[in-house]
């Protein structure tokens, strides 16, 4: 058994997840809450294991590090951390549907990292300059706001096609809220991974800010949501357009953290 | 007419006294201030900022900075000078971009400051004083008529509060009157001061830092200095210390040649005296009197003094005997009629059109020298010899053939140093900024007014809450009150005449 095993055997459920998700909105089977709810959270376990199994064969090869370097790490810890914030969102709101949103988005994350010839899967022991428990609070709070983001972004696309059929406002206003607290939390962790980022810049280059893209694509969806966050509390944007917001600030993320890589360069080359 | 209307405020002007022309114009800049002030404050002004901040920044993600002009008129042709111009080649640092981030910065001061006489009296507001005025107007609060009240009813519904956490503290106890108050999340409201707070300290922490200085210095093993090159210009900067590098170590991972890790062992020293010795590497910076130094980057420098020539006397068929020289230093050769002297080591020979010798690194890629063949104080003419490529050389005047050895390699550590005066500030803008945000969607202030005014036998009852997330509120009062309903409902069956009254 090794790490690639397990990771693979979690893109597949989450690949079932998704059907499964797809099946319970199409023919209105809220039942299906029973299998998919375990199921999700058993995926999730089969995903944390699947990395940490490959955070121990790091320490086999002499130099361990926290599986958090390179694409094919970042995007196997991005997707349970996807799956978690989605499944503690999910206990919370009880919506039932947001899971046909995020599978789909998690199951192209795995698949992306395990088929895609522009990522690497080698364990390469990491350059000085990564040697840094800053590292991984840095990589670590970013993912677990992506994750957030990402969560909004599914009861945005959710909220606006809700807003399509005519359901029951009741139902769009639980998205609402889902929006606003995914938001708050994924800036929350935004926040604490810029500056844990800022910090390890500092002590690795002694400068904490240097407009590299990465930084600046950061700092430009942290204004997105900023701006979401201030239309919210302070005009009461809600609805329609908070949900237009939250489309956009996930935009944002998915170019901070691929279009940034593939399509500019600058010290983050390396993850 | 149009006299009339021309003559009338010189008339006025002459009969008004000074001072009230005086007071009117104060009163108008007043306003004016005002108006600054309220534009100044908006949270309008706030998005439509942070999309012109983040429009501008991304612009210079797309736009590579400071490549210098050669690279943007190849990149972009004729709207090169528009780039330059607008300073779009150094976007972040643009008077442009200062400008958006000034606004920014009074924006923030000036919500700031709006909304503090507010902070400042909800912190320190009496709430026996308030009570009647929250009992009447609060937005969640319920009423209820108690025909025969009891002492114990007061006790019930303080259990009641207790059950959902509040503490309640009694405010006035009087024959007629009873009254307490309960709170929590009172920190709530600082959330809003912390975050805009830390981003103000951020910045400013960013402008103090702009007076401090970035910038390199490259010493071999054995050297020291305290010159900082600082930018691309050739400035420098120069400390009052000097560095000097004791050792300089590589480590690589086994079969491979991806660095490990690599440091130096660094001196400080004062006019000749030792201060101290540390050992610093990537990630472990060492900081003396505000100055940072970082390992940055290592690499080899050819050893000037360690400069190998093979000598051979035109006519002779003896292999050349090894010499070591010092740059630009005449040393005799043979019987000592001839001497020979190297002027100029590159690293990396490069040529250009116009027949230029430059390097095209620092790197040992292609090492030449130039030298000067002297008969006596006479020169005989210069000659180009490259290590790598022996025969390959310009023509060899006189009677002594030469080739060109090599050249010792020194290691040299690359250290970065800086001096950023405002990073503390930063630092504690960061955690303000954290604090903050943890407390604006963490914590909820909510408050509890309850009044007995109690008449004869009997006593109305009311209780006032308010909150500054009222929707997250609602359903936890809802339930205090079906509660509190429960404990003035319970003379229901006694009574029989209970009122209810919601407002």
């Amino acid at each position: 058994m090794n790490s690639s095993t397990l990771l693979g055997l979690s893109t597949f459920a989450y690949l079932l997840m998704s059907v499964g998700h797809l099946y319970r909105l199409l023919f209105k089977q809220p039942g299906a809450d029973r299998i998919l709810i375990p199921a999700a959270w058993t995926a999730l376990v089969i995903n944390i294991l699947g990395w940490l199994l490959r955070w121990s064969e790091t320490t086999q090869t002499g130099h361990g590090y926290v599986p958090l370097s390179n694409m094919y790490e970042a995007l196997t810890a991005l997707s349970w951390c996807m799956v978690l914030v989605y499944l503690l969102m999910e206990r919370h709101y009880k919506t039932g549907v947001l899971g046909v949103m995020v599978f789909p988005l998690v199951s192209m994350a795995m698949a992306y990292a395990s088929l895609s010839p522009n990522v690497n899967q080698q364990i390469q022991p990491l350059i000085p300059a990564l040697q840094s428990n800053w590292l991984t609070y840095h990589v670590l709070s970013c993912f677990l706001g992506y994750a957030a983001f990402a969560v909004s972004f599914g009861a945005a696309i959710a909220l606006l096609l809700k807003l399509r059929g005519d359901d029951n406002t009741a139902k769009t206003d639980q998205f609402d809220e889902i929006i606003y607290k995914a938001n708050a939390i994924g800036f929350l962790m935004l926040t604490i991974g810029i500056i844990t980022g800022s910090v390890w810049a500092s002590r690795a280059w002694g400068d904490y800010w240097s407009w590299d893209p990465k930084e600046t694509w950061s700092l430009v969806t942290w204004m997105v949501y900023a701006i979401f966050l201030h239309a919210r509390l302070s005009r009461n944007w809600r609805g329609k357009r908070a949900a237009i917001l939250s489309i956009a600030g996930f935009i944002a993320v998915l170019f901070t953290f691929f279009g940034v890589n593939y399509l500019l360069s600058g010290l983050h080359s390396y993850a | 007419m149009g006299l009339a209307k021309q003559q009338r405020p010189t008339y006025i002007k002459f009969i008004q006294p000074h001072s009230i022309n005086a007071t009117k114009s104060r009163e108008d800049a007043r306003l004016h201030l005002k108006k600054i002030e309220t534009a100044l404050s908006s949270t309008r002004l706030t998005i439509w900022l942070l999309v012109l901040i983040g429009v501008a920044a991304i612009f210079g993600t797309l736009i590579p900075q400071n490549q210098g002009a050669a690279f943007y008129t190849s990149a972009y042709g004729s709207s090169a000078a528009l780039i330059t111009a607008l300073e779009m080649d150094d976007l972040y640092h643009s008077f442009g971009f200062l400008l958006l981030i000034i606004l920014f910065a009074l924006n923030l001061g000036a919500c700031t400051t709006k909304k503090w006489p507010a902070f400042w009296r909800l912190m320190t507001e009496k709430p026996d004083e308030v009570i009647d005025e929250k009992c009447n107007t609060a937005a969640l609060r319920q009423q209820w008529a108690v025909k025969r009240y009891t002492e114990s009813m007061g006790d019930e519904i303080r259990d009641r509060l207790k059950a959902h956490g509040f503490k309640p503290t009694i405010l006035q106890a009087r024959t007629d009157r009873l009254s307490f108050f309960a709170e929590k999340g009172k920190i709530s409201r600082s959330g809003f001061f912390a975050v805009h707070l830390g981003i103000l300290l951020i910045m400013a922490g960013a402008v103090l830092s702009s007076f401090g200085f970035r910038g390199s210095m490259m010493l071999l093993e054995g050297e020291t200095s305290n010159q900082v090159m600082v930018g691309l210009d050739d400035r420098s900067e120069t400390l009052d210390f000097q560095i000097r590098c004791d050792d300089f170590e590589l480590t690589t991972y086994a079969g491979s040649q991806r660095p490990k890790d690599y440091k130096s062992r660094l001196t400080i020293l004062e006019d000749g005296r030792e201060i101290l010795s540390r050992v610093i590497e990537v990630n472990a910076p060492l900081s003396f009197r505000g100055v940072t130094i970082y390992q940055a980057s290592y690499g080899t420098l050819p050893d000037t003094d360690a400069l190998f020539l093979g000598v051979q006397p035109a006519d002779s068929s003896r292999p050349p005997e090894r010499l070591k020289l010092k740059l630009g230093e005449k040393t005799p050769l043979g019987d000592g009629q001839y001497a020979v002297q190297i002027n100029r080591l590159v690293p990396d020979f490069v040529m250009d059109e116009n027949r230029e010798v430059h390097t095209r690194s620092e790197a040992m890629r292609n090492p030449a020298v130039s030298l000067t063949l002297f008969d006596g104080d006479d020169s005989l003419g210069d000659q180009w010899l490259f290590a790598r490529h022996a025969n390959f050389h310009t023509s060899q005047p006189g009677p002594w053939r030469f080739v060109f050895m090599g050249v010792s390699g020194k290691d040299y550590t690359g250290l970065q140093l800086t001096r950023s005066p405002g990073l503390a500030l930063i630092w504690a803008g960061c955690l303000l900024l954290i604090a903050g945000l943890f407390v604006i969607f963490f914590t909820v202030h909510r408050r509890i007014w309850v009044r007995i005014e109690k008449s004869g036998d009997g006593a109305t009852i009311t209780v006032a809450a308010s909150s500054n997330r009222n929707a997250a509120f609602k359903p936890q009062m809802a339930e205090l009150f079906t509660a509190i309903n429960k404990c003035t409902g319970s003379r229901k069956k006694n009574t029989d005449n209970h009122k209810e009254s919601r407002s």
